[in-house]
């Protein structure tokens, strides 16, 4: 039991850290593309492109060596959007069953 | 006052009545520094939407885990200690980050500015042989008697009256500590975005309190994580870009006071180097005592490791920590050194030393990583208060609420019961925080709390785990005396007489543990001590080994890992004497 556990712990942190890398990369790569094209005068942008790409780069191995569906199921179970989808369903079934 | 003034006149004043052997080397080494101008530095960011946007996204992020976790949380096991299901690795990087928090990267930079290189002592001295004294030979005993705590560990060794007492001391101690997070907290919002200081006081209490009390040590231990890297990934980037402009570490050594770039060569004496204590009082007081007490004694950190999966993992846990603490000073100390060079002469316009390392992220990182920077600050705080909190709510359930108002609660009423007191415990820390506010140094009001508190509690454990003989009254009295002697140092000896505040805590600290390791044993030798049956798996000498752990491979064994760091340890010790 504590075996699984902790198997649990490990993919579910690999989830949340690559996600968060991954968005935060996105952020600093973007920003700094951005402000490579459009230049300030004192901004040296190329440290968020390479400092965003590396961010990028690490959240998606951990992303895709996590557990990703059990965890988006579970926060969408936390946010409702299931029980949206499965009202949605329901009524779609209905619908199609009434036609 | 305004805020920001109470800001500069409470943080500001960290070792400002220190002797003159700091301002000293100061003063002489600016006059030499051609680019300071005494100028005063600017210090509001100027965020953009991208940095908004990653403040924004991190809270977002911490507060969702605590959700998510929600469900999984259903015995006080799950809720107190993680369910006792953690890899070494994620116990240890908890541990290590628990630790972070509360002024400590602002801090050490501050230290390395005011005090120089040595300042690293906080952790290959202060922080290092501690944590693998407690990996090698107290882990045993803490995870081996499947204690919830340490207060608990001293019911067992000691008696109740024993346990009481810890656990009031260090409920108190805790509220107070998250209220000096907090309160720091509060002032990074106030000073660097401009913040109301008393919103930003609720709004990290609230962010804190959703998520700890929803997914208890699990959810803080899951954010701790993310924000360890978070942290890394924030401020890696100054030690990089810093040594890199001023021509790598010979380039800033050429650059800053000599004394400023050893550790040991210049401690013969108390006036020759900037920090004012000899090398007898940094490897007794510091070294020793201090470092002791708060790594192998604080419920805080030590709680993680006891969310540990197994023996193994509750022993690689400290290990793994011990080894990050040698990387720490590249992004805690190095940065301190570095903005001795680039941002000259804080501690003398008005300015604090913490400012060091909010202006090199000032100086270094343009747009979006500004936000990161910033995130990896409050991360930083964030994560501090969080340990303090769930410690508190720990103690606070098992060993006061449990063990003296409701001794038949059920378990579902514990977890309950610990989901409130994290709610409660924030409350009271905004209290507290509005108490840190009116002391005049916040650095060293923590230290003379652990010189207090910590010092006399290692001299009881240690005597505990490694001496039967010792006594439930010899460990309570010892105890008692120990934390009276340190309270009438504070009140009586005045800081002059040490020298200066830091050598005043270091001192007292030796002097707090010596009272209570002397009472502890004269108490002992005259009362009757417990009989050997009681005393086995608690006592170092009576664990059968082999019992709890299991025969590993030379090279997985907690004490190879543990030469490995000493090795590492001594080479560093040399390379930077």
């Amino acid at each position: 039991m504590p075996k699984k556990q902790s198997k649990t712990t490990f993919v579910d942190l690999k989830f949340f850290l690559g996600l968060l890398f991954i968005i935060y990369g996105i952020l600093l790569a973007g920003t700094g593309i951005y402000y490579s094209l459009n230049p300030i005068s004192g901004i040296d942008s190329s440290i968020d492109v390479y400092w965003g790409l590396l961010m990028l780069a690490i959240g998606t191995v951990n992303y895709y060596k996590s557990d990703k569906p059990s965890n988006w199921n579970r926060a969408f179970a936390v946010s409702g959007i299931d029980r949206i989808e499965k009202r949605l369903k329901g009524i779609l079934d209905e619908a199609v069953e009434e036609v | 006052m305004s805020p920001t003034r109470l800001y500069y006149t409470s943080l500001s004043n960290l070792k400002s009545t220190q002797g003159q052997n700091t301002s000293n080397h100061r003063k002489a080494f600016n006059r030499k520094q051609k680019n300071y101008t005494g100028g005063y530095y600017e210090l509001i960011f100027q965020l953009t939407l991208v940095d908004y946007l990653i403040i924004v996204i991190y809270f977002a992020f911490v507060i969702f885990i605590g959700f998510l976790l929600r469900k999984r949380v259903k015995t006080s096991k799950d809720f107190f200690l993680s369910g006792r299901s953690n890899p070494s690795w994620i116990s240890g990087l908890a541990f290590i980050s628990a630790n972070m928090g509360a002024l400590e990267l602002m801090g050490m930079c501050a230290g390395a500015y005011e005090y120089g290189f040595i300042q690293v002592q906080f952790y290959w001295l202060g922080a290092v042989p501690a944590i693998l004294f407690l990996a090698l030979f107290m882990m045993p005993l803490y995870y081996g008697t499947k204690v919830h705590s340490v207060p608990e560990y001293l019911k067992l060794r000691y008696n109740e009256a024993t346990r009481g007492l810890n656990a009031v001391i260090f409920a108190g101690m805790t509220l107070l500590l998250s209220g000096i997070s907090m309160y720091a907290l509060a002032l990074i919002f106030n000073i660097l975005l401009g913040w109301s200081i008393y919103q930003s006081v609720i709004l990290s209490a609230l962010i804190i309190a959703v998520y700890v009390s929803f997914g208890g040590l699990t959810s803080s231990i899951y954010n701790e994580i993310l924000q360890f890297f978070l942290i890394w990934f924030g401020l890696l980037l100054l030690p990089i870009l810093g040594l890199s402009e001023v021509g790598g570490w010979e380039g800033l050594t050429s650059r800053i006071p000599e004394s400023f770039s050893h550790i040991w060569a210049n401690t013969a004496t108390a006036t020759q180097n900037p920090m004012g204590v000899d090398w007898l009082g940094l490897v007794l007081g510091l070294g020793f005592v201090l470092s002791f007490g708060y790594w192998c004694t604080d419920f805080l950190v030590i709680q993680r490791t006891l969310s540990a999966k197994d023996m193994e993992a509750a022993q690689k846990a400290p290990l793994i920590g011990g080894a990050i603490k040698l990387l720490l000073p590249l992004i805690a100390i190095i940065p301190g050194l570095l903005a001795i060079v680039l941002v000259p002469g804080l501690g003398e316009g008005g300015q604090s030393y913490n400012l060091a390392l909010p202006l090199l992220i000032k100086h270094y990182f343009p747009p979006a990583l500004i936000g990161i920077g910033l995130t990896a600050l409050m991360a930083g705080f964030m994560s501090g208060m969080s340990g303090n909190i769930t410690a508190f709510s720990t103690v606070w359930t098992d060993d006061i609420y449990k063990s003296y108002v409701n001794p038949k609660a059920s378990d579902k009423h514990l977890v309950w019961m610990g989901r409130i007191s994290v709610i409660v415990a924030c409350i009271i820390s905004i209290g507290t925080a509005f108490i840190a506010m009116s002391f005049p140094s916040i650095m060293d009001y923590m230290q003379a709390l652990f010189s207090l508190i910590n010092a006399p509690l290692f001299a009881t454990i240690l005597l505990g785990m490694f001496w039967k003989r010792t006594t439930p009254w010899g460990g309570f009295f010892g105890l008692i005396t120990g934390i009276a002697t340190g309270i009438a140092l504070f009140v009586f000896v005045p800081v002059s007489y040490f020298g200066t505040v830091m050598a005043a805590n270091i001192w007292r600290a030796w002097w707090t543990w010596t009272t209570c390791f002397l009472v502890t044993l004269a108490v002992s030798m005259v009362t009757k001590p417990k009989p050997e049956e009681e005393l086995k798996g608690v006592v170092y000498g009576l664990i059968k080994k082999g019992e709890i752990q299991k025969k590993l491979p030379w090279y997985s064994r907690p004490i190879t890992w543990a030469l490995i760091i000493i090795a590492c340890l001594i080479v560093v010790n040399i390379i930077f004497f």
